[in-house]
């Protein structure tokens, strides 16, 4: 195992990062996890301009595609807390999609910090090398 | 090979594009549904197209049904990326077109199979696609890639006011050279006539084999009288190949021409006029080298300079060549 992952970690790296982890691309994961966390980002501060607006539609459609790039990341708990959201976000109010949008604000956080350990872990094996 | 890949998700994009790129493959990225159709639709487009299922514009099935929809020779072959996991999903997908399904969060070695599964496919459909539409010996245009091409030149000779040709090519006394030779310098005689011709045809014209000894060559023109000009060409080109074949033995074509839109619309009534006078220039065997021939009312063709139709006869055998019977004995 590259990463060492604990049992309540929220990141387990993925099959395609290991793939090229294993090979010995770790610039590569780098990369991809900057990726991730800038488009992330971005989304999940998106998210939170919709719930003033109570924009339902906006907020599915950011939940689906922050659902599909966590889990293909690894981060798994984070993904089911959005198909939560995008399932449940049309029979909602507003404090309603208010409390389920912090729910995903505080959680991405502690996804954060763990992705970005991993990447420092990532960085030390590729100056390793 | 190139594949395709539509997804909107930056994440995705550099993920599959990196997989895609370590597997031997050209990624060719598309960041919506529209972007992708645009590749799809490029006549040298990704045969391979792994297409996210929910995309800004066109989705993904939305793609797969415009790809499906369209007359089209070559097969894309299709891989739906998707989070719905439902088997209702997976029937939408596969109604709209689609070849497979990839669930996501996808796993790299799954996916790196999938795409093996679709290249054995595409080269299958290639090696059909080529016994479909090109003729085995010369590897040239069959009749149904012939009216496919004419059927699009048609189409583009209307809008801009242009003209087509279409010369019918009958090699003359091909058959006293497989008579005399056997079948096999007959075949290589062919295969030679067909590598000189494609020297002299344009990219964007089409020479088919339509019979034994028969070709149909359909080209832009400016008019009847370039079209004679190209004919004498494709002549002079067919008498210099039978010479290195078959050295002593005099070969030549005799060619009829009909022109879009003056003799005819459809393809069918275009190579029957250039092969009515093909076949009249054989049977007359008069010594002008260019004739030009007209389709009168009753349907019969004659003599006239003003012509609908323009055909050319052989050269006559040069004195001191030998015939094909004399090369028998």
């Amino acid at each position: 195992m590259i990463i060492e992952t604990k049992e309540q970690s929220e990141w387990v790296i993925s099959g395609a990062l290991l793939e090229f982890a294993a090979d010995g691309e770790f610039e590569l994961v780098c990369e991809i996890i900057d990726v991730y966390l800038s488009d992330t980002q971005e989304k999940v501060e998106a998210l939170g301009k919709v719930v003033p607006e109570f924009d339902a539609v906006g907020a599915r459609r950011l939940a689906h595609s922050l659902k599909g790039s966590a889990r293909q990341m690894g981060t798994l708990r984070f993904g089911d807390d959005l198909e939560k959201l995008e399932h449940c976000v049309a029979g909602v109010n507003a404090a309603e999609l208010s409390a389920l949008v912090q729910v995903i604000e505080e959680r991405w956080i502690e996804v954060k910090r763990e992705v970005n350990h991993t990447r420092q872990s990532m960085t030390r094996q590729g100056v390793a090398r | 090979m190139r594949i395709l890949i539509a997804e909107d998700d930056p994440t995705f994009q550099r993920i599959l594009g990196s997989l895609i790129a370590k597997w031997g493959h050209e990624p060719v990225i598309a960041c919506n549904g529209s972007e992708a159709w645009e590749y799809l639709q490029a006549p040298d487009g990704p045969r391979l197209a792994l297409l996210d299922w929910v995309m800004p514009g066109l989705n993904g099935i939305e793609v797969c049904r415009h790809l499906r929809s369209r007359i089209n020779l070559g097969y894309t072959y299709v891989i739906i990326l998707t989070a719905k996991a439902g088997t209702e999903d997976a029937i939408v997908a596969l109604e709209a077109g689609c070849d497979d399904i990839v669930s996501k969060p996808f796993h790299p070695h799954e996916l790196r199979a999938r795409i093996n599964t679709a290249q054995r496919i595409l080269a299958l459909e290639e090696n059909l696609s080529t016994h479909a539409f090109y003729d085995q010996l010369t590897g040239l245009a069959n009749r149904t890639l012939l009216e496919e091409r004419f059927r699009k030149s048609a189409e583009a000779s209307a809008r801009t006011g242009g003209t087509l040709a279409i010369f019918y090519i009958d090699l003359d006394r091909f058959k006293a050279v497989n008579d005399t030779f056997g079948h096999a310098t007959g075949d290589a005689l062919l295969t030679e006539v067909t590598l000189r011709l494609k020297r002299i045809v344009a990219d964007s014209d089409t020479l088919a084999r339509v019979g034994g000894d028969e070709f149909v060559y359909l080209a832009s023109v400016e008019n009847a009288s370039g079209a004679g000009a190209l004919a004498s060409k494709v002549r002079e080109t067919i008498e210099a190949t039978v010479d290195t074949i078959v050295p002593g033995f005099a070969i030549g074509a005799s060619i009829g021409i009909s022109l879009f839109p003056r003799d005819g619309r459809t393809l069918d009534v275009l190579v029957h006029t250039a092969d009515s006078a093909m076949y009249e220039i054989k049977r007359r065997r008069r010594a002008d080298d260019l004739q030009f021939l007209s389709k009168g009312r009753n349907g019969n063709i004659s003599p006239k300079t003003t012509a609908t139709a323009l055909a050319i006869r052989p050269n006559s055998i040069p004195e001191g060549v030998a015939t094909p019977q004399e090369l028998s004995q």
